[in-house]
């Protein structure tokens, strides 16, 4: 009995001495981390949107965010102002490819009612293969395309070779984001 | 001191991790393929080790044996947080390179076999000496590795062009079956020349 007691509170011991310093380290590098954080998703906005002057987080009512579809979900929304008028949005949204979610931004402005840019924030696509939906000659496409265009592999947009599933789940992401935007009312 | 240097040289030849023991490879297989990644995980892995076999080294004597290896999975993890922790504030490009395989240096098999075989039953400053040596042995063999992929699949050195614009990429050495045939080809050379030296 003795011994257990020994024994568990040694393991105690240790465990509490890792705790307290793991807290410390935390507390000392929580604040750096947002900070970057932040920052590369300011960065990431801009690119999609360069004519922005400020970037509104907005909760929409009626379809609630996260706004889940089949293997793709809406996760935020920010209103793009610039000279103090609002022009367009920036959705965040994530996109089921071949090796998992790829998380992206999209870029749509109202006044011209066309995707203005579009970024790849994250992806876990084959190197060489998939990976390469963040090159220009895939992701140019998007650029500068009407609302009202279907947004379909084969029809619209040109799948890179050999790399179907992950060219499909961009392109889904931009279908979404737009009969997102042409069902809600008041954004 | 001489001793001391054996102890060092055996984590670099004698039982190199990657190419004698075989152990911690699958983070090898994942992040081997840019020379940067290689030398920055060498240095993460390098450093929990040396610094979870100082602790488990040090507190050797009152670790009760039937709770080893949840005490020492615990002291590899809080290193290893650190690092993470580290990494994502002032690394973040590297950090997210490697993704979850800094995290994954907990459950890296080399560093708890260092532990268990090694620092817990030798005093603290051959422990040191035994990590460092299995760290840089590591490093030098990742990177080793790295050189080669990224040169056949990239092309490039340190992310700098060295070939030609038109050679043709070779795709395998991006994905992870390159670092087995990579490996497999240093295994080769490593017993060809230790028994050409016998």
């Amino acid at each position: 009995m003795k011994k257990i007691l020994q024994t568990a509170l040694i393991l105690g011991l240790v465990c509490v001495v890792a705790a307290f310093s793991l807290a410390l380290v935390n507390q000392l590098t929580q604040a750096e981390i947002e900070r970057r954080a932040r920052e590369e998703l300011e960065l990431a906005l801009k690119q999609v949107f360069p004519q922005a002057e400020e970037f509104k987080e907005v909760e929409p009512e009626g379809l609630n965010l996260p706004w889940e579809r089949e293997n793709f979900s809406l996760l935020q929304i920010f209103v793009v102002q610039a000279a103090g008028e609002r022009v367009g949005f920036v959705f965040e949204a994530t996109s089921t490819g071949y090796g998992g979610p790829i998380r992206l931004l999209i870029g749509i402005s109202s006044r011209e009612n066309e995707l203005v840019g579009i970024q790849i924030l994250d992806h876990q696509e084959t190197p060489g293969l998939g990976s390469n939906i963040t090159s220009p000659d895939f992701i140019g496409q998007f650029y500068s395309k009407s609302l009202t265009d279907p947004f379909t592999i084969g029809e619209d947009i040109e799948a890179i070779a050999g790399a179907t599933i992950s060219s499909q789940a961009v392109t889904r992401a931009c279908r979404e984001v737009v009969s997102y935007l042409e069902e809600v009312e008041n954004l | 001191m001489k001793n001391l240097w054996s102890y060092f040289k055996n984590g670099i030849i004698g039982e190199n991790p990657i190419l004698r023991l075989m152990i911690g490879l699958c983070s090898v297989l994942a992040v081997s393929v840019r020379v940067e990644n290689c030398l920055a995980m060498g240095a993460a892995v390098t450093f929990v080790m040396v610094s979870s076999s100082t602790v488990v080294s040090l507190i050797r004597n009152w670790v009760p044996s039937q709770v080893r290896i949840p005490i020492f999975i615990v002291i590899i993890s809080t290193f290893t947080t650190v690092v993470d922790l580290v990494m994502q504030a002032y690394l973040p490009s590297l950090s997210q390179a490697m993704g979850v395989f800094i995290p994954l240096i907990v459950v890296n098999c080399m560093i708890m076999g260092r532990a268990e075989a090694f620092a817990s039953r030798n005093p603290v400053g051959l422990s040191i000496v035994d990590a460092l040596g299995m760290g840089v042995g590591f490093t030098l063999v990742i990177t080793a590795i790295g050189l080669v992929r990224e040169l056949l699949g990239y092309g490039q050195i340190l992310s700098i062009p060295v070939f030609p614009e038109h050679y043709q990429n070779m795709m395998v050495m991006v994905l992870p079956p390159g670092a087995f045939f990579v490996i497999g080809v240093y295994i080769a050379l490593l017993n060809r020349f230790s028994r050409r030296s016998k």
